[in-house]
């Protein structure tokens, strides 16, 4: 039995050792005699703890299987169905997938193989930076504080157009009425009030937004078309 | 429009495209672009470059017969996965083809003989080879791809074929 021990390392799980062991005795799995190979099993299982070599829960639980499946073999009811059943398709199931195995593991070395043209990015991540680049970033954070900054001064902007005596809403009914057709210009020269002219150019980027307006540009002069015109 | 135009896409696509996206970009209907697919791969047959079907879509590979011409001139880009890794896939799609099935945790652990199933569901999961659902673990379009195959059938014919022969 020494033998078995020698090559522990090759038996992950109690299913390899078992299969091993099957095979050194040359058994037929569909016809196990059980308590051969209880005997071989639990015996390989003692010489392991005997060299210090961890037997996990799984190999205890294992031996456990054999010796019920030993047992019942002994009773008279195993007669209608083989109560080693469980354990042939549990070996099958195993050697199937340890042939699986075996077979993707290959496929690996057959798909590096082949060569695709994506591999042209290994070139550009490899890029070598220059301080252009770190200028760049620099130049880029400033940008995007300026917008923020601006974006403050627009919200404050909007607050106080919010209070303010001119409405969006009014502005845009406004214009709708206005005329079919209006000169942009022309429309807020007419306007003194600076609030007036916000909000009403507010309400003027609404209407064209919602289609309501499109801009057309006739002899140099920016004019607001309605849509439907 | 012929069928050379789909030759170009496939050269600059990063990426598998399907007959549907190519019909898409060419503007063409899917039996046109699928009639000149069939032919190209014809076309490329005896070539050094080959059209094959992977993860559903059409690529341009180098012809398995050059690798070793090739090897040497660029860099090595496929890595082969870890031994969790391997087996946590494997026992995946071996369960999803029998079943079509997502596969639970507690089978994946049964097979592969350790305590802790998690670090290879884990690294295969970052790695984008299965996803995870309610009902357990499934391979992905990243895990076809990987092995260059086209569906998890084709992978079924592969793992029939004698381990030996290849």
């Amino acid at each position: 039995m020494e033998n078995f021990i020698i090559k522990f390392d090759e038996f992950e799980g109690p299913l390899d050792l078992l299969i091993e062991l099957i095979k050194k005795r040359e058994l037929d799995i569909y016809d196990l005699p059980m308590s051969v190979i209880t005997k071989d099993f639990i015996g390989s299982i003692e010489l392991m703890k005997e060299n210090n070599i961890e037997v996990t829960a799984k190999f205890t639980a294992m031996a456990s299987l054999l010796l019920k499946i030993k047992t019942q073999m002994l009773l008279p009811s195993s007669k209608e169905v083989d109560p080693r059943n469980i354990l042939v398709k549990e070996i099958e199931e195993y050697e199937k997938y340890k042939s699986n195995l075996e077979r993707i593991k290959e496929l690996q070395f057959i798909e590096q193989k082949y060569f695709k043209r994506r591999k042209r990015d290994v070139a550009k991540k490899k890029k070598k930076g220059s301080i252009l680049d770190v200028i760049n970033s620099y130049n880029l954070i400033i940008r995007k504080k300026q917008l923020k900054e601006r974006n403050m001064k627009l919200e404050e902007l909007s607050k106080k157009i919010a209070e303010s005596k001119f409405t969006i809403d009014d502005r845009m009914h406004y214009l709708k009425n206005l005329s079919d057709s209006i000169d942009v210009q022309k429309l807020f020269e007419d306007i003194n009030d600076l609030e007036e002219m916000v909000v009403t150019f507010s309400a003027l980027l609404e209407l064209v937004k919602v289609q309501y307006f499109r801009v057309e540009i006739i002899n140099t002069q920016v004019m607001l078309i309605r849509k439907d015109l | 429009m012929n069928k050379y135009a789909v030759e170009s896409v496939l050269f600059v696509a990063k990426e598998p495209l399907s007959s549907e996206r190519i019909a898409k970009i060419l503007n063409e209907s899917e039996s046109v672009i699928n009639r000149w697919l069939f032919e190209l791969e014809k076309d490329y047959e005896q070539r050094g470059i080959r059209i094959r079907r992977v993860a559903g879509g059409f690529e341009m590979v180098t012809s398995d017969q050059y690798h070793e011409v090739i090897e040497p001139i660029v860099p090595k880009e496929y890595e082969f996965l870890s031994k969790p890794v391997l087996e946590t896939v494997t026992i995946i799609a071996t369960f999803e083809l029998k079943t079509s099935q997502p596969v639970k945790k507690a089978k994946i652990g049964r097979y592969r003989n350790v305590k802790n199933p998690d670090s290879g569901i884990e690294s295969a999961l970052s790695m984008g080879l299965i996803k995870e659902t309610e009902q357990g673990y499934l391979t992905t379009n990243e895990f076809l791809k990987f092995f260059g195959i086209n569906d998890l059938k084709e992978l079924e014919e592969k793992l029939q074929q004698n381990v030996n022969l290849q």
